[in-house]
């Protein structure tokens, strides 16, 4: 029956019947640039989270750690930015799957494909890193998002605890001659620090306090008195300026409220 | 290539209807009338999609991946697996295929083309289909790559597990025929 002239002619009266025409080329372009379109966003937002990766990752260096007095463990934890090394893997899974989509994606070993998509991912998020993009989108995500703290940069939230002796916020000031520095915490209270009792471990290089004012710190030590802390340990928190800047209404820090070290 | 005239549709119908309908056949174990839906399914798909034609690959690979994709969901909808067809072998496509698969040392004579065609059938449907492209179709790696869109390399690999499973099959025909004997 298949054989038949009979079988074409179905086809042609099903097609006149139903009034079916080819589809236009157009319909076929758009969704190959949407494709296309979809795979170089998911690319570029990859690039950012990495960007903001390498942001924080940065700079982390297990020597500080020791000062602290942190296992290895804990530092990597710390130390690792989960969130955005969880959202760059997702971010370029998609790109990839994206990519592997396109009219001729399926030609090309998806080896080659990952490695394209992961050099471009990496290549991108260091420009992005140069230009200082990470730290912006930090700063606006640590002002703006609720839970930063806890989900996108938990080491601050771990500095966050009086109780077990750690206490984190901005630098504002220090004195080398009183071994004093004065810091905002999240809420907005200022706190003198001793620091007089700072490990310096033998062969480390040393701490360099007045290129860390204006920028967040963790302190490891104890509260002494009402914002009063006896720092053991300090250690400069990467990323998180936002966050600490979120509560500073304008006007509200008026000089007095910061403690001044005389 | 838009056909302004729907007349000549019949050109596509007549020169690819018996290839594929074997092709959906070997793809699947449904009955001819059902095959004949599922053709007739695959030609409006074409000409709806006529616009679509990719020209970095053949006319007859764009049509075969089309008819593949048709065959595949078809078995979605009605949940169940493709399953080849296991008819009888051509005598040239055989003996293509056991030269292929260095096997004429462990094929006896008395092997028929219908065993042959149930080591095909016993093997993995990802397998068959290949092999079928391959020696039933006789399509080039480039020709398979664009109709499994799977790239050339992975092509190559899949066909060399293919015909290494084949030859295992015809091993274990051969081990299954001799216990018949004694």
């Amino acid at each position: 029956m298949i054989k038949g002239k009979e079988f074409d002619q179905k086809i042609i009266d099903q097609i006149k019947n139903r009034k079916i025409w080819p589809r236009p080329r157009w319909l076929f372009l758009l969704k190959n640039y949407s494709i296309w379109l979809a795979g170089g966003l998911t690319l570029l937002f990859g690039s950012i989270s990495s960007a903001l990766f390498i942001y924080l990752a940065a700079d982390n260096n297990l020597a500080a750690h020791r000062r602290i007095g942190f296992s290895l463990a804990e530092f990597l934890l710390l130390a690792i930015p989960f969130f955005w090394l969880i959202t760059s893997a997702i971010l370029i899974y998609l790109a990839y799957i994206n990519l592997k989509k396109t009219e001729n994606g399926y030609r090309y070993s998806p080896w080659l494909i990952s490695l394209i998509v992961v050099i471009i991912s990496l290549v991108g998020g260091l420009v992005f890193y140069n230009l200082g993009l990470s730290r912006t989108i930090d700063n606006i995500l640590g002002r703006e998002l609720p839970f930063y703290e806890y989900v996108i940069n938990p080491r601050v939230s771990f500095w966050l605890d009086n109780d077990r002796g750690r206490l984190a916020g901005i630098m504002v000031d220090y004195s080398s001659k009183n071994q004093q520095l004065s810091l905002i915490d999240s809420q907005n209270n200022s706190w003198l620090v001793d620091i007089s009792r700072i490990n310096q471990l033998v062969g480390l290089p040393v701490i360099d306090f007045n290129r860390l004012i204006n920028q967040p710190i963790g302190l490891s030590g104890k509260v002494t008195a009402i914002n009063r802390f006896e720092a053991r340990g300090i250690m400069p928190i990467k990323g998180g300026n936002g966050f600490f800047g979120r509560r500073r209404v304008p006007g509200r820090l008026s000089p007095k409220s910061i403690i001044i070290i005389k | 290539m838009a056909l302004s005239n729907q007349d000549s549709f019949v050109l596509i119908t007549g020169r690819y209807k018996v290839r594929l309908f074997s092709y959906i056949k070997r793809l699947t174990n449904i009955r001819d009338e059902d095959a004949e839906d599922l053709l007739q399914d695959i030609f409006l798909k074409v000409y709806l999609n006529l616009n679509n034609f990719n020209r970095k690959m053949k006319f007859s690979s764009w049509i075969y991946a089309i008819a593949r994709n048709q065959v595949f969901s078809h078995h979605r909808k009605v949940s169940v697996r493709p399953e080849g067809h296991a008819d009888v072998l051509d005598e040239n496509i055989s003996r293509q295929l056991i030269t292929d698969i260095n096997a004429i040392d462990i094929i006896d004579r008395e092997i028929s083309r219908q065993k042959i065609s149930q080591a095909i059938f016993r093997l993995k449907s990802k397998y068959r289909e290949v092999i079928f492209l391959r020696f039933f179709e006789e399509k080039s790696y480039q020709e398979i790559s664009d109709i499994i869109r799977k790239p050339v390399g992975t092509v190559g690999s899949m066909l060399d597990r293919a015909k290494k499973e084949l030859r295992d099959n015809f091993l274990k025909l051969k081990k299954y025929d001799k216990r018949k004997r004694i």
